[in-house]
């Protein structure tokens, strides 16, 4: 195990609440791994989101499942708090109770000078369920958000479609919030021989990330079951980190990369009426993609390299 | 080739040909290295082709002996098929048949399930004569064009200028094109300084594709043919967008617009009732170059 031969003041250190559907597909546990390598973050809590019922109904067991993985490759079993959130979207179970959105109240309410960041890499359901609960967390902090179109045509995006009543009800609110749309996101694309070259020299944890991928891979390409939403998906020797992006956004602020637009409300086919609410959020629409992934290569290689 | 941990499934993956006029300058031959090291691209054949007569006569020659020394050096001349293609643009050519077009037609007609993949790296003479003799060849591949769009300056773009004849055949067939423009291909720059971190140190092939870059530079130095061009230390490796393009779809990147046809000098007229193309004015460099890169050091690093 390696040191970071530099730390982050205290005064610029952050709380995280990071909110993940890591059992649906590859690219959340790489987030998970840099938010938990970055000094500036002080993790308070991994929730683990249900990703829909496409592939059954115990999806957000399964993210629960890959994030005690995750974080056991990383050697920090007993030292990350893993929640369980929602296992249902809104519209199916509009009363459900979730540990991961009590979590999140309690936090929120806690005095604390470290600003707090929701990062919600999957659907929206625990901070819809949170909000609805206690308003007030509205006014005690930052969300991220990895999802939703925000075009004036709308378009099918994954995290969005996992729960749109939820995403509506976040948006009606006043939270502050920043999207990576999909077009965002979308720059995040990254080889197999890349991931190959620089992950495993990086431990257990390197070599999982890596390993998960490529199985992940082959998996979603012998069983085409999504093609039917996801054109052509996966592409075949690469894919899109998409959720690292909202990590790097928390870590830097990207100053110039987002627009201020109003705040979208979706129908249910992901299409978008932006004239019913009146309040603007932020999207980026862009990213600085090379800052995001040779910094989560750096801080692997410094603590894990062999 | 690699030593790749990871498979790419068959239904992912493609069939190539590359055209190319290797011999121009530097950046086609890390396009060919590039594509060759990927397994979801399965390179069928390389056409070599020319680039005008800007440099004297024999440059189709010059780009087919660039493609052996590359194949030579890669260990892969048994393994990878090279054609000699057209020797000047349609307008000045005297013989419209040659061993390219015949490898083009064949690759194109026949019976296969993968997609065919067409990346144009130079002039679009080939596929022209090619599409001139059978018609059919048009609808049954997919092009990938590094050309188009116009220069700082006015400036002529170099592959559609090497022959917009042969362009405007294209444009007006019913071939699906992806044209990666000029403002989008001189984006990918890279350092000397990072190909010799790079490059260089992985097998002969990496060290002939920094030297012959760095010798090259040299020579154009000393005798400019693009005023203000090569920057010095420098190189924007345009051909590799086209392998970049054909490994990823770079689904936000491109913008449809009609197939324009160039009338008179380097001027786009769009026609507006035109089928559209896809252009590309913008690419992920970064996922191009790391991928390259990494695929070099997993198949000659120690």
């Amino acid at each position: 195990m390696g040191k970071f031969l530099f730390s982050v003041p205290k005064n610029r250190q952050i709380r995280m609440i990071l909110n993940t559907d890591a059992g649906c597909e590859c690219d959340d546990q790489f987030a998970i791994a840099y938010a938990l390598l970055s000094q500036k973050i002080e993790m308070k809590a991994i929730i683990a989101a249900h990703f829909g019922d496409l592939r059954g109904p115990n999806a957000m067991e399964e993210s629960y499942v890959e994030c005690c993985k995750i974080v056991e490759h990383m050697g920090l079993s007993g030292k990350v708090n893993i929640l369980k959130g929602a296992k249902k979207c809104i519209k199916d179970a509009p009363e459900q109770e979730s540990a991961g959105a009590d979590f999140i109240i309690e936090e929120a309410l806690r005095d604390d000078p470290k600003p707090l960041y929701g990062v919600f890499i999957g659907p929206l359901t625990d901070l819809a369920i949170a909000i609805k609960k206690e308003p007030r967390i509205c006014e005690r902090m930052n969300i991220i958000w990895i999802g939703g179109p925000c075009g004036p045509d709308g378009a099918y995006e994954y995290n969005l479609s996992n729960d749109i009543a939820a995403a509506n009800q976040v948006m009606l609110s006043n939270i502050p919030l920043s999207i990576i749309d999909i077009e965002g996101y979308n720059q995040m694309k990254i080889g197999f021989a890349e991931l190959q070259d620089k992950l495993l020299q990086c431990g257990d944890i390197g070599r999982y990330l890596f390993e998960q991928i490529v199985e992940g891979n082959e998996r979603n390409c012998a069983n085409n079951s999504w093609q039917s939403t996801i054109t052509q998906w996966p592409i075949g020797e690469s894919w899109c980190i998409v959720d690292v992006s909202a990590i790097a956004i928390a870590l830097e602020p990207h100053d110039y990369y987002f627009e201020w637009k109003p705040a979208p409300f979706y129908t249910e086919d992901c299409h978008i009426f932006t004239e019913r609410i009146t309040r603007q959020i932020k999207v980026y629409s862009k990213l600085n993609y090379r800052y995001a992934f040779e910094d989560m290569f750096a801080k692997l290689k410094i603590i894990y390299g062999q | 080739m690699g030593n790749y941990d990871f498979k790419v499934h068959e239904s992912k993956q493609m069939r190539v040909i590359i055209d190319t006029d290797a011999a121009c300058e530097c950046d086609d031959q890390f396009a060919i290295v590039y594509a060759l090291l990927s397994p979801k691209l399965n390179v069928k054949g390389i056409v070599a082709t020319h680039y005008a007569d800007m440099r004297g006569p024999g440059s189709m020659e010059d780009s087919y002996q660039e493609v052996k020394r590359i194949l030579k050096l890669m260990e892969l001349e048994e393994q990878v098929k090279c054609f000699r293609g057209a020797e000047n643009q349609l307008s000045c050519l005297k013989e419209q048949d040659n061993e390219g077009v015949d490898f083009i037609i064949e690759e194109a007609l026949k019976d296969d399930v993968m997609p065919l993949c067409y990346l144009g790296l130079g002039p679009l003479t080939n596929l022209a004569l090619a599409i001139k003799k059978k018609p059919e060849v048009a609808k049954r591949l997919t092009l990938i064009w590094i050309g188009g769009g116009s220069l700082p300056g006015g400036v002529k773009e170099f592959n559609l200028n090497n022959d917009v004849e042969a362009a405007n055949l294209i444009m007006s067939s019913e071939c699906p094109v992806s044209s990666i423009n000029a403002k989008c291909y001189i984006g990918i720059k890279v350092s000397f300084a990072e190909l010799q971190h790079k490059v260089k140190p992985y097998g002969e092939i990496g060290k002939y594709l920094f030297q012959q870059i760095i010798d090259r530079s040299m020579h154009f130095s000393e005798n400019p043919f693009v005023p203000g061009w090569p920057a010095g230390e420098s190189w924007f490796l345009a051909d590799m967008v086209a392998v970049g393009i054909a490994l990823e779809p770079h689904e936000f990147e491109y913008c449809l617009e009609p197939a324009s046809q160039v009338v008179e000098g380097n001027m786009n007229f769009p026609v507006l009732t035109a089928r559209p193309i896809k252009v590309y004015s913008k690419a992920n460099y970064r996922y191009i170059f790391e991928d390259f890169f990494s695929k070099l050091a997993l198949t000659y690093g120690g």
